[in-house]
């Protein structure tokens, strides 16, 4: 049941806020909560729900157990000497530690078993086995819908418990709301515990606002899906799935639309997401910040997928940076090295794991594994020839605020995404490197790329308008909070105009094919 | 209930007929206004029943592809003098079937209906459900079934009302007579594949037996010879419906023998449509079943059917001429 479609929008969404909006403030959080787990025996399999409520289970539990081992210290500590204290302290820690780790193991463990054991059996066959002839027949699993999201959620949540941020949830509902959200669970954002689950579970009266701006955030949503992302696929599919026949400009052009697919598909995703939760006047956290505005990789990876990005920051950089084996290194290479890299080098160890971690979370495969490591070695390089740059900027008298130089700095940046969404595009690695060859080779010729010119138009114009939003945004006007304050003739015009402008160009019914979202299948 | 909730709920109401209305404007806009390909109507060849003289058809089937590529209502003109006419489209669904029905209507009393059953076994109800107020959607606003018509729109869309009066030559047949074998023979038969009815599946099928009822039609389940889908356990279940219906129950596939079906002959892609050969084994069959079953009168003869009698000539006349192009609907 994807967010676009009509039994989403119109049956599902439209009960489901009647139903919260006719309860009980005290119960609404019971309309949420069957209305996520319906939704997600409605579209997943009835049976995949055990999954959710494992990890559910699990982690609340988990939770609770390592409140119980504080409270426990807390509760002596008061009576025991220094010593004593410090000894107990480190037993309640090795305790906490363990407890953390088994729960990660049973949500890790599962999501990797069930994501991931294919690929590592047929990394095991190319690797290994196939020298001795043999090779170990793959698995046949079902991955449960979310679970790459909501995992990682569960694992948020049981790490800040560990780490002391905050206090266990006694109430189970409130944990099981936060993990099956429906509006989440197939996309994310991945949300944090102490930003939504209070939200998801004290109830909200009818908001007039919030829900107008629910609505239109849904419609701006689906502009961007159904009227661009889903043109720009026509085209997309047909140059990638036959690459050989084309070359030069029309090769650079599928490129660039898939860049465009993506980033509309997956932001406008996250706005029908977002608008959904504000019909309910609960407030989720943004997961992109105007992208293409960036001017290196680093900032466009504050600015893309920015749930994932802090995800991987506070649950994956810092747990392997203050990890005491890491600190140990860092203190052997800060002593014996050389002073410059011994600074940088314990960053770009623990990044390392960040980017591991970040291709494999796209796709068990190879190929997302490499498009991690494109980031990464470009951030490397970005890093350890920081002073080189310096001295080249230097030279040529060239300002960071200088306009032309940010300019720059911005197309540069589009320039190393759109190579990055060709690997992350292409069926294999080779055929994102014969692509990338290619676009410097053959004419400038356009032939028929699978789209007719009005449709090229269409995306065109949808690109356009989409910029001049982001433009807006990126200047922080809020376009909604003013269109709210136009005469009710002008604004009223506008948001019909909206509307007339998705249901009569959206690419859908006959002569298109429905496109499922990109992220869905991660 | 306070002054500024009436306010909010009174402006929802307003901008609701707002969007209704500019639904229903843009609606008579992109509607195509003849039922031809050219004007933009989906699937021509199962509306051509518009351009059929009015009360004269005495059977309407409907399906999916399977259909229109095995029943040939001109060949059971030729054969058993019944009018006739395939209203078949790739991939219909229930729901969609149940809209073309209260379509034929419109025009048409027909005696029988015949319903292809293998699009009846769906994936989920979830899909299903979607599908049926996708179609609710259409019918009330066909601006989401021809928005796409913005790309074609001319002036004449903006003033002229709907004409369907064309006709199609082959009256929703469609002419195949390339040869891609299948060789499971009937093996196929003992497939393993979801048999159950979904529930939405259900209420439409209630729905479009009782609305075909209530018209003074009689219903007639029908299955054509598919490989690629059916299965025994899909027979039996369309059988119990048959029996709690109390309707007839037509399987070509419990029938191949009776018809000397030739899977290595009769279909054009390997097992899932059939060609022509298989198509006139078929009709040939379902013409002498249909005289036995329902007594059908022969219009032949009849003066007010002559033009059934040319369209046929002029069907394998131009066939001469096209034998070589797949998909033929006579235009």
């Amino acid at each position: 049941m994807a967010y676009t479609t009509y039994i989403y929008l119109l049956l599902f969404l439209g009960s489901t806020f009647l139903l919260y909006t006719v309860f009980p403030k005290k119960y609404k959080w019971i309309v949420l909560l069957s209305a996520s787990y319906l939704y997600y025996i409605l579209a997943s399999r009835v049976w995949m729900i055990i999954f959710i409520l494992l990890t559910t289970i699990s982690i609340y539990i988990g939770a609770i157990w390592l409140d119980k081992i504080n409270d426990i210290f807390v509760s002596v500590k008061k009576s025991l000497d220094r010593q004593q204290r410090k000894e107990l302290k480190e037993k309640i820690l090795w305790q906490k530690k363990c407890v953390v780790v088994f729960i990660l193991f049973i949500n890790l463990g599962l999501l990797i078993f069930l994501k991931y054991s294919n690929f590592l059996i047929s990394l095991l066959n190319i690797s290994i086995l196939e020298q001795f002839q043999i090779s170990i027949p793959l698995i046949k699993l079902f991955l449960p819908l979310g679970i790459s999201f909501y995992t990682l959620q569960a694992i948020s949540y049981i790490v800040d418990v560990y780490r002391g941020k905050y206090h266990a949830d006694e109430c189970l509902s409130r944990v099981a709301l936060y993990l099956a959200f429906f509006p989440t669970i197939v996309e994310g954002p991945i949300t944090r515990y102490n930003e939504v689950a209070y939200q998801l579970y004290e109830g909200h009266s009818f908001d007039y606002k919030n829900f107008t701006f629910g609505l239109q955030l849904i419609l701006w949503g689906m502009f961007k899906k159904i009227v661009i992302a889903d043109r720009a696929n026509m085209l997309v599919n047909y140059v990638f799935d036959d690459y050989l026949k084309f070359s030069g400009l029309s090769v650079v052009i599928a490129i660039i639309f898939y860049t465009i697919q993506l980033y509309t598909e997956f932001s406008g995703c996250m706005d029908i997401v977002r608008g959904s939760a504000q019909l309910f006047s609960i407030r989720l956290p943004d997961n992109f910040r105007q992208p293409f505005f960036a001017k290196s990789i680093n900032e466009f990876w504050q600015r893309w997928h920015i749930t994932l990005g802090s995800w991987l920051r506070d649950y994956v950089f810092y747990s392997v940076s203050l990890s005491a084996p890491f600190k140990r290194w860092s203190q052997f290479v800060k002593k014996h090295g050389n002073e410059y890299v011994s600074k940088l080098l314990p960053a770009s160890t623990a990044l390392f794991f960040v980017w591991i971690c970040n291709g494999l979370w796209h796709g068990a495969s190879i190929k997302y594994v490499m498009y991690g490591m494109y980031y990464y070695l470009l951030m490397m390089l970005g890093m350890y020839l920081e002073p080189v740059f310096m001295k080249i900027k230097n030279a040529f008298h060239i300002q960071n605020q200088n306009k032309f130089f940010q300019i720059f700095s911005i197309i540069r940046t589009i320039l190393i995404v759109n190579i990055g969404m060709l690997i992350f595009r292409a069926d294999t690695l080779s055929s994102a490197w014969h692509m990338l060859v290619s676009c410097f080779q053959g004419t400038m010729d356009i032939p028929y790329m699978g789209l007719a010119l009005k449709d090229m138009m269409i995306v065109i114009m949808g690109v356009i308008i989409v910029y001049i939003m982001s433009l807006l945004k990126e200047k922080n006007i809020s376009v909604r909070e003013h269109i709210a304050k136009w005469h009710i003739v002008p604004r009223w015009t506008f948001y019909l105009t909206g509307l007339m402008i998705v249901v009569i160009f959206g690419a859908y019914g006959r002569g298109y094919d429905i496109v499922s979202f990109i992220y869905a299948q991660f | 209930m306070n002054k500024q909730n009436m306010k909010n709920i009174l402006k929802m109401m307003i901008f609701l007929c707002l969007v209704i209305t500019l639904l229903h404007l843009s609606s008579r806009i992109v509607e195509p206004k003849q039922n031809t390909k050219e004007s933009g109507i989906k699937y021509e060849n199962a509306r051509g029943f518009y351009g059929e003289r009015q009360n004269s058809l005495d059977i309407i089937a409907i399906g999916n592809s399977d259909l229109y590529n095995a029943m040939n209502p001109l060949q059971l003109w030729h054969e058993q003098g019944i009018p006739s006419y395939v209203c078949a489209e790739p991939s219909q669904k229930i729901v969609e079937a149940y809209s073309l029905l209260k379509q034929t209507y419109l025009n048409q009393t027909p005696q029988l209906i015949i319903l292809e059953v293998d699009e009846l076994f769906t994936k989920s109800d979830v899909d299903d459900l979607d599908i049926s107020i996708s179609e609710t959607l259409k019918e009330i606003f066909p601006v989401f079934d021809y928005h796409n018509r913005w790309k074609n729109i001319q002036k004449d869309d903006f003033i002229k009302e709907k004409v369907y009066n064309q006709k199609i030559l082959t009256k929703g047949y469609k002419y195949y007579n390339n040869v891609q074998s299948y060789k499971g023979g009937k093996s196929y038969l003992k497939n393993k594949k979801k048999s159950s009815l979904t529930y939405t599946t259900q209420y439409y099928l209630n729905e479009f037996i009782k609305y075909a009822k209530n018209n003074g039609s009689q219903v007639l389940l029908m299955c054509c010879p598919t490989a690629n889908t059916w299965t025994m356990d899909k027979h039996h279940t369309i059988q119990k419906i048959a029996d709690q219906y109390q309707l007839q129950f037509l399987d070509f596939n419990m029938l191949l023998d009776d018809i000397d079906f030739d899977w290595t002959h009769d279909t054009r892609d390997g097992g899932n449509h059939l060609n022509d050969f298989g198509a006139q084994k078929v009709t040939h069959y379902l013409g002498n079943y249909l005289k036995l079953q329902y007594h059908f009168q022969d219009y032949r003869t009849h003066q007010d059917y002559q033009n059934w009698n040319q369209d046929y000539l002029e069907y394998h006349q131009k066939l001469k001429y096209y034998k070589g192009k797949n998909g033929f609907i006579g235009k």
